[in-house]
């Protein structure tokens, strides 16, 4: 299923009609802040933390040119192979590559918003490759051929019933919506799989630049099972995952767990750094980083909206942002969703494209005080309205509508008579104004019957 | 003009233009507050055991090697299995005698080649193992990649991590302090039994990994 962008508006009505999704968000958004809260609040250095995880970010960021070199000698120093890949196209021939060079045939793959920015399962698929998602949520995704409604909770838009209905349909498993059936089913299918798969792929959540290595946090051991088994390894990494060293590495490994599903670690940490098979007799033989640019080094150009690079991916604004709440990650029609989706769409996709991302916000102020990284999330999305409108993309009625608004602003006599006969005419009205689209769903507020200007006047003249 | 340089020089490009993000009083260094604290092995163990706990783990004490195998014997049985896998080190190898001795058939997956290893592990219900160093303020192991095999801390359904005390470290901080540069960038850290909450964020342990994780503390 293919989404777009530019297709948002249909996706919020649709969303908005669509009460089981609805309620699944809503309860799966609910719990993961509840669990996040009951974390910060026992971490006195919470503050603390956050601060400095921007300052190293930032630090990383602002010299990223020096900090890519780095890692790359210190990954090639410890075995790895280093591949740069300028767009989606390239990164995808480069693992394709590497597949073709080892005669592979399968694939395994740990959850990995990198990957499906650049669409490498259906590529791979398409090329003959057996690719299989293996976290327990992408696997359900990729089963019903869908994208991650979440950045870490991919099936949050499903429930138990569709989960069952989903694995009887397509894995010829007897109807069950008990999880710990579902589970069972899932682990035992992918256990095949693991054992007998000839390449791993995996996302990384932070390269350590210091050192040359690959970290990548998991809950379900997929990922260990997937770079730990095969004899290949091959990490897509965009090229702002990096950071510093390994002092500060826990200052991220503190703030990203308790920000994705409020847990004070995750079950598995994988640092890799080379391959292990010459000295342990198993794991990987060869472990490849592919750096992918795809627009990032286009979006460090804007020296205020590179903040929006920080990102760890942790969903902690998704949850707490109240449009995600009301229309699910889907709505957005991209991998990355949520308010700093909303930052990334038209940067990633353009201004035409990504239109309508920006607006996708109340501009309530929550998504920046929830990140663990402190991205001034609405701030950049007032920047990223700005640049929509300049770039001439904004909606018709919307243009026409300023340009009324500034004709009459620079003209007072009829500004004043422009203002006074909405109050006055609407005395002949039960309610308020039908807005033709607004009015559907929600009542349009009444016209003061004073009017601002007349409003404004007599508190002046009461305050002298 | 290959891919490398062509992004390198577009970043550069980028980097021309200065921040505009407001200058912040940025901690260079790690701020006293999430330092590493001094704490006594008592108060080590305290945590280590309390979070263990917490992240569904379970937690045992054992005096002497002795009194772990016994323990430990006794949970394969419960399993119930009659074999288990063990990796290697130092605390698994003060156990193995004795559990053999009591009746445990024990499989090194160092002496099983290639597939012939992964097949013979996955197919074992109890691994045993040792943890070279532990963080007690999360319940996490820390296991080096150091040529050892890892498939016994992964594979099985349950999985028995022998820990020395003497090992403990307070915190993240201390533990990447402490590690040599080598050690530290292979390593797996385990906090818990593998889990899931993916189908309505309802919390199910024994996704793709061990259902079941239990520390033994050793105190010698």
């Amino acid at each position: 299923m293919e989404l777009r962008a530019s297709e948002t508006k249909q996706y919020i009505k649709k969303a908005l009609k669509d009460d089981a999704v609805r309620d699944a968000v809503d309860k799966a958004t609910q719990t993961a802040l509840a669990k996040r809260a009951e974390k910060v609040a026992i971490n006195p250095f919470w503050e603390e933390l956050r601060k400095l995880g921007h300052a190293a970010k930032r630090g990383v960021v602002e010299r990223l040119d020096e900090n890519l070199a780095r890692f790359e000698t210190e990954c090639r120093n410890n075995g790895m192979t280093v591949h740069w890949a300028r767009d989606a196209a390239e990164a995808r021939s480069i693992v394709l590559g590497i597949a073709r060079d080892n005669n592979v045939r399968t694939v395994v793959k740990s959850k990995s918003l990198t990957t499906e920015e650049i669409h490498l399962n259906k590529f791979l698929i398409n090329e003959g490759i057996e690719t299989l998602e293996t976290d327990l949520g992408e696997y359900i995704v990729q089963l019903l051929d869908q994208i991650p409604s979440h950045l870490t909770a991919p099936a949050l838009h499903l429930t138990r019933k569709d989960v069952g209905r989903i694995f009887h349909e397509k894995l010829g498993v007897e109807y069950t919506e008990v999880p710990t059936e579902l589970l069972a089913i899932a682990r035992a299918k992918l256990r095949e799989k693991f054992l007998a798969a000839d390449m791993g792929i995996s996302g990384v959540n932070f390269g350590v630049v210091d050192s040359g290595c690959c970290v990548i946090l998991e809950n379900e051991c997929n990922a260990r099972l997937s770079v730990g088994v095969p004899k290949i390894h091959v990490a897509v990494m965009g090229i702002e995952k990096l950071v510093p060293s390994f002092d500060l590495l826990p200052v991220f490994l503190k703030l990203l767990p308790v920000s994705a599903t409020g847990q004070k670690q995750t079950v598995y940490v994988n640092i890799v750094g080379g391959p292990q098979r010459s000295r342990s007799g198993e794991g990987p033989e060869q472990v490849h980083v592919v750096l992918l640019d795809n627009g990032r080094s286009k979006i460090l150009a804007d020296p205020q909206l590179r903040e929006t690079l920080f990102c760890i991916r942790c969903g902690a604004c998704l949850n707490t942002c109240p449009i995600y709440q009301q229309v699910g990650g889907h709505a957005y029609g991209w991998v990355y969703m949520g308010p700093i989706g909303a930052t990334l769409i038209p940067q990633y996709l353009g201004t035409h494209e990504g239109r309508y991302a920006p607006f996708t916000s109340s501009l309530c102020g929550a998504c920046r005080q929830i990140c663990p990284m402190s991205i001034d999330i609405p701030h950049h999305l007032l920047k990223l309205r700005n640049r929509v409108v300049e770039a001439g993309e904004s909606m018709a009625v919307e243009r026409a509508g300023i340009a009324v608004w500034a004709f009459l602003a620079k003209h007072p006599l009829l500004y004043r008579l422009a203002t006074w006969f909405p109050g006055r005419f609407q005395k002949l009205l039960k309610g308020s104004f039908p807005a033709p689209g607004y009015s559907a769903e929600r009542a349009l507020g009444r016209f003061d019957d004073k009017g601002f200007r007349k409003r404004f006047l007599e508190l002046e003249k009461n305050s002298r | 003009m290959d891919a490398r340089q062509q992004i390198l020089d577009s970043i550069r490009r980028a980097l021309e233009t200065p921040s505009h993000l407001p200058d912040e009083a940025a901690p260079e260094t790690l701020s006293e507050a999430i330092a590493i604290p001094e704490l006594g092995l008592e108060e080590k163990i305290r945590l280590f055991r309390d979070e263990m706990k917490a992240v569904s783990g379970e937690y045992i004490e054992a005096a002497s090697a002795a009194e772990a195998a016994e323990k430990i014997a006794a949970l394969v049985r419960e399993a119930p299995a009659a074999e288990a896998s063990i990796s290697s080190g130092p605390l698994v190898d003060a156990v193995s005698s004795a559990l053999s001795a009591g009746g445990i058939r024990l499989v090194k997956p160092e002496t099983l080649e290639g597939d012939a290893r992964k097949n013979a592990v996955a197919k074992i219900l109890v691994g045993i193992v040792e943890a070279p160093c532990a963080v007690a303020d999360t319940a996490t192991l820390a296991i080096p990649l150091d040529g050892r095999s890892m498939q016994a801390y992964f594979l099985p359904e349950i999985v028995i991590a022998l820990v020395s005390a003497k090992s403990l470290v307070a915190n993240h901080f201390e533990l990447f302090k402490r590690m040599p540069p080598e050690e530290r960038k292979n390593l797996l850290l385990i906090t818990g039994p593998s889990r899931t909450a993916d189908i309505e964020k309802i919390l199910i342990l024994g996704a793709h990994g061990p259902r079941r994780l239990v520390a033994c503390l050793m105190r010698d």
